[in-house]
């Protein structure tokens, strides 16, 4: 069940009203119920993974708070990771390494290729109930959690469903808790997530889905298209993933608030970033905070020389990009960030440069757009097919440059944005309209949400009435719109990117 | 507070709530049942969803020359109440979709079909209806569909056409000229042609399958106006081929072949094309009479099923 479908426009308010008529004691079980529910939508078999994760990390967790044996808890939770990620591995990364095995031999081994699905979200809840078993063995003396007792609370810790299959990959010490606390319906707490929700709808439907009809065109038909057309389709691209997944973000945390559970941001306006470091702190944060609590403090971290700490970095950023995918894309695209981060703490630590001439906040602007461009070209490779795409792209993007090359680029969009509106005569302007208008305001409430502090939700619900109603319903009149535009024969739109990993 | 909140849920939800009236006022496909008939009938969807408010054992499916029969008067001739799932250039393979599917809705028992060379013909085949079901057993995606809206609004100055029983089937310019369509638009089609063993599976399939299961299977070959028998069967030497399928299909079900050069063939005044009889009552004094009657002599009867 996708958040963007009429299914979960009739799941969700059933299950808050459900949720708040039943007796508290019931409530988790239902709540869980629930989201067993959501997940076996998809397909059914796959919540066996689930349930088999869930009880192996409970199970963990029973046993490494029963013992104090040093060796033995490590052992235990050796075992557990093991395990947990070998699903992980036999579900995603066993034909990409099958694939290698046969590039290195030259030996074809198709027969030994799975043809098992990738099961939706299993990079999230891995990584969540294993998050989990890491905690307990540190125990709450050295940033850990006790053992969660209650197999239902834990169970929901994992399965939840608004953040099930794409984030924010929670940590047990903030998630858990709130499953102890009773919930009454509280119309702020409802309010508040109804309007993240509609925010989160707004970036994943009216922008993303809509990006994604004429980044999709760009690239099944890169070839036959300009530079410049191919390099304002990673511009949209850039922002489409952004919208995409932090939309999705929106409408999990918009989602859970409804029932009273909070959870934690994971974006924080990423491409107003001046830093790469900046950028990884506020992009995908918790992943980005897991990797670093789980695997590059217990590496060492910064605490270590400085060479050491650069191959620290890189190794996660190398993870990061193995997390996202079995391809030698998403390799490529964690290894270029990597270089990127190794090369910016190097430069910040040795080269101390001064823009003493330039006003402080030009400068800013300088290092933002540099960030950005940086981030965007490394995107080519996110969402090429394959290296060769890539670099077809790269390679292209001011090939032939002159003055034409404008002039066609903005031709080849317009007839794009003719071809995705079904070729409807007036609906290509208003689609390229509805693209740049989007893209415009979400500049404007990025850079208003890093430099006063407020989101578009806050900044939103401060407004007076009647400039609050207009808003909300132009971003519904909108969403309608783009949602029916971006619909296929099934009536279904676009997915989340995200889902694929 | 909690009215108050309620009461703010339903103004937000005041657009869509607009969005859903209008869209059922101006939807063409009569999907909800309100209209009187839907504007574009003989589509997968409308027939669909017509025979979902109505359904029967007794189904009549085909393309274009099964559309236009006269359900009562097929009761009355047969006995049995019909549904009809025959859609504009129905394919062999739309055909056995909506078979299947109307099988797992109620037990088909009955089943007529039309087949002729053209249909038989080797072919890609035609997109698959499984979308049309599944939007029609899905009211909430059938409103957010794209093509599906976009058709809806697009029949706001579209009034309905009378539907009166002289009224010529079609008045499309280029079907005047009987020759101009046999050979601008038949013959092209069949310079390589083949019988589709896909497309013989398909009709053989609903065949065996309604039978198999006490059933009765009739197949009507339609009749083809003699410029489509001057300008493309005989030139192409496609008469072999025209019996071959006849003969084949004829082993497992009775055909009712119209599709040779009769005298009715060589009419041109009650054509509206190669294919089509240009009024409505042609299709039900000639086509039904014959498949719940007594025949006629513009009529083959085929059957080697004993053997």
């Amino acid at each position: 069940m996708l958040f963007n479908s009429t299914s979960y426009v009739l799941f969700l308010p059933i299950s808050v009203i459900l949720y708040f008529v039943l007796p508290q004691k019931f409530r988790n079980i239902f709540l869980l119920a629930a989201s067993y529910y959501f997940y076996m939508c998809w397909m059914p078999q796959y919540a066996i993974l689930i349930g088999f994760s869930t009880v192996a990390t409970w199970l963990t967790g029973w046993w490494l708070e029963k013992t104090t044996h040093t060796t033995k808890r490590k052992w235990v939770l050796g075992a557990n990771i093991v395990i947990n990620l070998a699903i992980l591995f036999v579900f995603k990364y066993y034909n990409f390494f099958a694939g290698a095995i046969e590039i290195l031999t030259g030996n074809s081994i198709s027969m030994y290729k799975s043809s098992l699905l990738l099961p939706v979200g299993i990079s999230f809840y891995t990584f969540q109930a294993l998050g989990y078993s890491i905690d307990v063995y540190k125990g709450p003396d050295n940033g850990g959690v006790r053992h969660e007792k209650n197999f239902i609370n834990y169970a929901l810790f994992v399965s939840f469903f608004p953040q099930l299959v794409a984030g924010p990959i929670e940590r047990s010490a903030n998630l858990l808790p709130q499953f102890r606390e009773k919930h009454n319906f509280s119309v702020e707490n409802a309010t508040e997530g109804l309007r993240i929700i509609l925010v989160g709808m707004f970036k994943k439907i009216v922008i993303a889905d809509m990006l994604a009809l004429v980044v999709d065109k760009i690239f099944s038909t890169y070839t036959q298209l300009n530079g410049l057309t191919l390099l304002l389709g990673i511009f949209f691209f850039t922002i489409q993933i952004y919208c995409d997944f932090s939309g999705y973000s929106d409408v999990a945390r918009g989602s859970a608030l409804l029932f009273g559970f909070r959870l934690m941001e994971n974006f924080k306006a990423p491409y107003m970033s001046t830093s790469i470091k900046e950028f990884w702190g506020k992009w995908h944060i918790s992943l980005s905070t897991w990797f670093k609590d789980y695997v590059y403090i217990p590496l060492g971290g910064s605490r270590v020389g400085e060479g050491r700490k650069y191959i620290n970095l890189m190794v996660i950023f190398l993870l990061s990009g193995i997390w996202h995918g079995a391809n030698y894309t998403f390799i490529l695209w964690g290894i270029l960030h990597g270089i990127y981060r190794v090369i910016e703490e190097f430069v910040c630590k040795h080269i101390k440069i001064k823009f003493r001439i330039l006003p402080g906040k030009l400068v800013a602007i300088f290092k933002t757009a540099f960030v950005f461009c940086m981030v965007m070209l490394f995107w080519t490779y996110f969402r090429a097919d394959n290296l060769a795409q890539g670099n077809y792209f790269i390679t292209h993007f001011f090939s032939n440059l002159n003055v034409k090359s404008f002039q066609v680029c903005v031709n080849e969009f317009r007839s794009i944005a003719q071809v995705v509106m079904a070729n409807i005569a007036g609906l290509g302007e208003i689609y390229r309209g509805i693209i740049w208008i989007s893209i415009l305001l979400l500049g404007i409430t990025d850079w208003c949400y890093k430099y006063c502090g407020k989101s578009v939700s806050q900044m939103v619900a401060k407004l007076p009435g009647f400039f609050r109603w207009f808003c909300y319903y132009g971003m519904i009149i909108l969403i309608m719109f783009s949602f029916i535009m971006t619909t296929n024969e099934y009536g279904q739109a676009g997915a989340f990117l995200y889902f694929q990993f | 507070m909690v009215k108050k909140f309620v009461f703010k849920i339903f103004m937000a939800l005041l657009p869509m709530v607009i969005y859903v009236a209008c869209f059922v006022m101006c939807e063409p496909y009569n999907y909800f049942g309100i209209h009187e008939r839907a504007l574009r009938d003989w589509t997968p969807l409308q027939v669909i969803r017509e025979y979902m408010r109505n359904p029967s054992e007794n189904i009549i499916i085909g393309d274009s020359r099964m559309n236009h029969y006269d359900l009562e008067y097929a009761e009355e001739l047969s006995g049995k109440k019909w549904a009809n799932l025959s859609t504009g250039g129905q394919s062999s393979n739309q055909t056995y979709e909506l078979y299947v599917w109307a099988n797992s809705q109620v037990g088909v028992e009955n089943v007529i079909m039309d087949m002729s060379f053209w249909q038989i013909m080797e072919s890609p085949g035609s997109p698959s209806v499984i979308p049309a079901i599944y939007i029609a057993e899905h009211p909430l995606d059938y409103m957010v569909t794209r093509d599906y809206v976009i058709e809806a609004f697009s029949q706001l100055n579209v009034q309905a056409a009378e539907k009166i029983e002289t009224q010529p089937v079609n008045e499309a310019k280029y079907r005047e000229d009987l020759i101009n369509y046999a050979t601008q638009y038949i013959y092209p089609g069949c310079i390589d042609y083949r019988i589709g063993e896909d497309q013989l599976q398909h009709y053989l399939y609903v065949i065996n399958d309604v039978q198999a299961r006490g059933g009765q299977a009739k197949i009507l070959a339609p009749v083809v106006q003699e410029s489509i028998w001057t300008y493309v069967i005989e030139p192409l030497q496609l008469e072999p081929y025209l019996e071959e399928y006849k003969e084949e299909v004829s082993k497992y079900a009775v055909v009712y072949d119209m599709e040779w050069k009769s005298d009715l063939a060589k009419e041109q005044d009650c054509f509206a094309d190669g294919f089509h009889f240009s009024n409505w009552r042609y299709y039900n004094e000639i086509y039904l009479q014959n498949l719940f009657g007594d025949g006629n002599k513009y009529v083959i009867i085929r059957d080697n099923t004993d053997n």
